[in-house]
């Protein structure tokens, strides 16, 4: 790996091939409009997202816009015991917020990731009746965060057989609002089955 | 202070090689980071993880055998491990002062990383991801071209892409009514996932200062583009002003990532702003190159070109139709077209399909395919939509599209009994029809309306309010040619082709929504005309209600079994399962199904021995 401080291989007076120039800014043209084209705040009007592909290329800078997210996501939990399910209880609670956070915060990809997956659970909720639900991608991605909350939370005792989750839309620490149910699922087995 | 400003203010300006290296030293931060941060959660892509590759890859299956080939490759847990382990001496070489080479691979693998990883990583991927990817690869873009023009090419992009991201922000907020309410902040700091307990606090102690303060974030994002008014003072400040804005959310929102994302564009932002000459680091003067600024102000008013263009072409497929379609002109001056196909045998009834909201008669294609081999069909578009065309001046009643609906059944099929096929408003449409036109003798239903929908159902009504602002949204966008921006819906992918390209122009003409937008106003006039209350009928009717329309709202099923018990004898009500509103007549399966049960009803819509013959009205007798 070369130490060597900065003398660049071009100097500031010579001017590259004339080739090259032009496509980088052609390229950078097509980007920046794709990217003008994808921000519209009407979700109907999205179809440059549909085409990108990478999702990388263009970003998406509608960011709590044009409506903010208020609420918080949770997702909860029960198991059915012999004496009849467990109390609802939380399968993660969100992290408070601390002064580390402004440097580091690797449970921000976590609860980020909840969050997404809510979105479009939300969407395919409006799509499709919830017995179909548990064949989709993101249903069985919770599906299985909570299963494996469930065992990993019952070190040594007997696994419940199954287990039921809820997403919850809370007013977060304003307690004016009701909370709101976005989906109860339908009872789960705990242990996967064995794979074949 | 003021000799502080000026000091900042004649501060030397960037050169062109300070800025990358800043660019890709600050991004390349937040690369470490958050390499660190995904190494330190082996466990999200674990079974059980939220980015469990096993069940995130089912995403992709439409895509093709090489692209999931190799998007399983890279997911594999020992190369996503490896790829962010690699990040990290890549990200600490570009915060060193290494030399050329070393940056040009550091910023290529970065940029690479992100780019093959992105589909991986799916769940919990935020906006400083795609910040920090726009610097790495224009980093790298720049590093592995020789030259200085494609330097300032990269950095124009990283500028103006962070100048993007400012103002769309800003003005897409401005689009929300809770920011211009001023409530947006608070109900943000109230949350558990992206506030602060003490934060919200301090804006519920002083709600003047919270609004104050949304409106001022609002302000600086949508003014941002003013950092190329060429006055420094405003380039410093709206950049140091957007630097303490991202500080700030660090702190509060616990957003770190976009601290060092954004910030590592702001060294293109001040370098494209200042001057285009500056001294250089040996003495020699610099020169920038703007092509970039030039090309794109080309390349928008080609955009502008292809818009216009595009909405000719589409209005062209609009009026074209399926090229045999047959014209009818009504007494009310509609211009109606529509298309008949002849079943096997002849005599039975004529079947009529009546779309729906905001549909034609693409719509009806599986269906009218499958109930065609057995019978004679009718689509046609209602006017205003598709190739139809309304009479200018005063608006439609809904009595105006039914007396339109009569006038074309009198004319196709003179004396011939008919089945009138509904579905959702179009259901409505030809309950009233079957009232007018002695010749109807039943009526299948898919997930009508009902005049008392709006009345009986608080989902229906808060629906319905969303849909009147839908609609009028659609229309507004549509007629600033936004029409290429449109997203094709799911249930147009079910329809079959040509359908599917005839529909997709309609969608996105702009007639299409201002019919669909006076249909529903008028169809609320008659709900409220008719006392939300159904005229009877004594033909027998069938509704079909969609398994997913009931679930969402149990009321509707009440609805349609009113809608049984005001009909003759022999009505009935079924629910199919696996279906949702729309895919009851486009699902390939469903609209099967739905034929089948078409082509049953139809043939025991008449009693034996009245084949070809009008019932009379007074009573149908049987049982009921």
């Amino acid at each position: 790996m070369s130490t060597r401080s900065a003398a660049p291989r071009h100097d500031a007076s010579r001017q590259g091939p004339d080739l090259l120039a032009p496509v980088v800014a052609g390229v950078a043209a097509i980007l920046l409009w794709g990217t003008v084209a994808g921000s519209h705040t009407n979700p109907t009007l999205d179809r440059v997202h549909q085409l990108d592909r990478t999702g990388v290329l263009l970003p998406n800078w509608r960011f709590f816009a044009p409506e903010p997210g208020r609420h918080d996501h949770h997702v909860l939990y029960r198991t059915a015991g012999e004496s009849g399910p467990t109390p609802w209880d939380e399968v993660w609670p969100i992290t408070p917020r601390r002064w580390l956070h402004t440097a580091w915060f690797p449970g921000r990809r976590r609860e980020k990731g909840l969050f997404d997956i809510s979105v479009q659970i939300v969407r395919l909720v409006e799509q499709v009746e919830v017995r179909h639900l548990p064949r989709t991608a993101p249903y069985r991605t919770l599906a299985g965060f909570v299963a494996e909350r469930v065992r990993s939370g019952c070190a040594g005792a007997a696994l419940p057989e199954r287990f039921q989750f809820a997403l919850v839309k809370f007013s977060g620490l304003d307690d004016s609002e009701e909370p709101e149910y976005v989906l109860v699922s339908p009872w789960e087995p705990v242990l996967r089955p064995a794979a074949g | 202070m003021h000799h502080r400003l000026t000091t900042a203010v004649r501060a030397p300006l960037l050169t062109r090689e300070r800025a990358l290296r800043t660019a890709e030293g600050t991004s390349a931060l937040a690369h470490l980071v958050s390499g660190l941060e995904y190494l330190t959660r082996e466990q999200d892509r674990r079974p059980g993880g939220i980015n469990d590759w096993a069940l995130g890859r089912q995403d992709h299956s439409g895509r093709s055998r090489w692209t999931r080939a190799w998007l399983d490759v890279v997911s594999h847990r020992q190369v996503t491990r490896a790829v962010h382990l690699c990040q990290v001496p890549a990200a600490v070489a570009l915060l060193l002062p290494t030399g050329h080479r070393t940056r040009a691979a550091a910023t290529s693998f970065l940029a690479l990383a992100d780019l093959v990883l992105y589909p991986r990583r799916n769940y919990g991927t935020d906006g400083s991801d795609q910040a920090a990817f726009v610097v790495q690869a224009a980093a790298a873009v720049a590093r592995l071209t020789p030259g200085t023009r494609t330097t300032d090419a990269a950095l124009w992009y990283v500028a103006l892409q962070s100048t993007l991201s400012y103002t769309i922000s800003g003005w897409a907020k401005v689009a929300g009514p809770t920011w211009r309410g001023g409530d947006a902040l608070p109900g943000v700091l109230r949350t558990l996932t992206y506030g602060d307990e003490r934060a919200w606090r301090l804006a519920r102690r002083y709600p003047r200062a919270a609004r104050a303060l949304g409106a001022a974030t609002v302000a600086m994002e949508c003014s941002f583009p003013l950092v190329y008014a060429r006055r420094r003072a405003w380039s410093l400040g709206l950049v140091g002003a957007a630097g303490a804005f991202h500080l700030a959310i660090a702190r509060v929102m616990g957003l770190n990532r976009f601290l060092t994302a954004f910030v590592a564009m702001h060294p293109a932002v001040l370098y494209t702003a200042g001057p285009r000459r500056r001294p250089g680091q040996d003495g020699t003067v610099e020169t920038r190159d703007d092509l970039v600024p030039a090309v794109v102000a080309a390349a928008g008013a080609v955009a502008v070109a292809a818009m216009v263009l595009g909405h000719v072409r589409c209005t062209a497929v609009v009026r074209a139709g399926r090229g045999d379609e047959q014209v009818l002109t009504t007494s009310s001056g509609s211009v109606l077209a529509y298309r008949r196909s002849s079943g096997p045998r002849a005599g039975g009834p004529l079947v009529v399909f009546e779309n729906g909201l905001a549909t034609t008669a693409q719509h009806w294609e599986r269906i009218r395919e499958a109930v065609g081999r057995d019978a004679d069909v009718l689509t046609y578009d209602r006017a205003g939509t598709g190739r139809s065309r309304r009479a200018a001046g005063r608006d439609r009643s809904v009595d105006d599209a039914v007396t339109d609906t009569a006038e074309l059944v009198r004319a196709v099929a003179p004396g011939r009994p008919v089945v009138l096929v509904g579905h959702s408003l179009g259901g409505f449409l030809a309950w009233r029809t079957a009232r007018a036109v002695p010749g109807v003798v039943g009526l299948v239903l898919l997930d009508p309306s009902h005049p008392a929908e709006l009345a009986r159902s608080a989902t229906q009504r808060a629906g319905a309010e969303l849909l009147g602002r839908q609609l009028a949204a659609m229309e507004r966008n549509l007629r600033l040619g936004l029409g290429a921006l449109v997203s094709i819906p799911p249930w147009v992918r079910h329809l079959p082709e040509p359908a599917r390209a005839l529909t997709m122009a309609q969608q996105r003409h702009a007639s299409t929504w201002e019919t669909a937008r006076r249909e529903w106003a008028a169809a609320q006039r008659a709900f409220d005309d008719d006392g939300h209350a159904l005229a009877p009928l004594e033909v027998p009717v069938l509704v079909l209600t969609a398994a997913h329309t009931l679930e969402v709202d149990p009321v509707v099923g009440e609805l349609h079994d009113d809608m049984v018990a005001c009909a003759g004898p022999r009505s009935a009500r079924r629910t199919v399962s696996g279906t949702n509103h729309q895919t009851l007549l486009v699902g390939r399966k469903q609209a099967e199904h739905v034929a089948g049960l078409v082509v049953a009803f139809v043939g025991s819509a008449l009693e034996p021995g009245d084949a070809g013959a009008v019932p009379a009205r007074a009573g149908g007798g049987g049982e009921r």
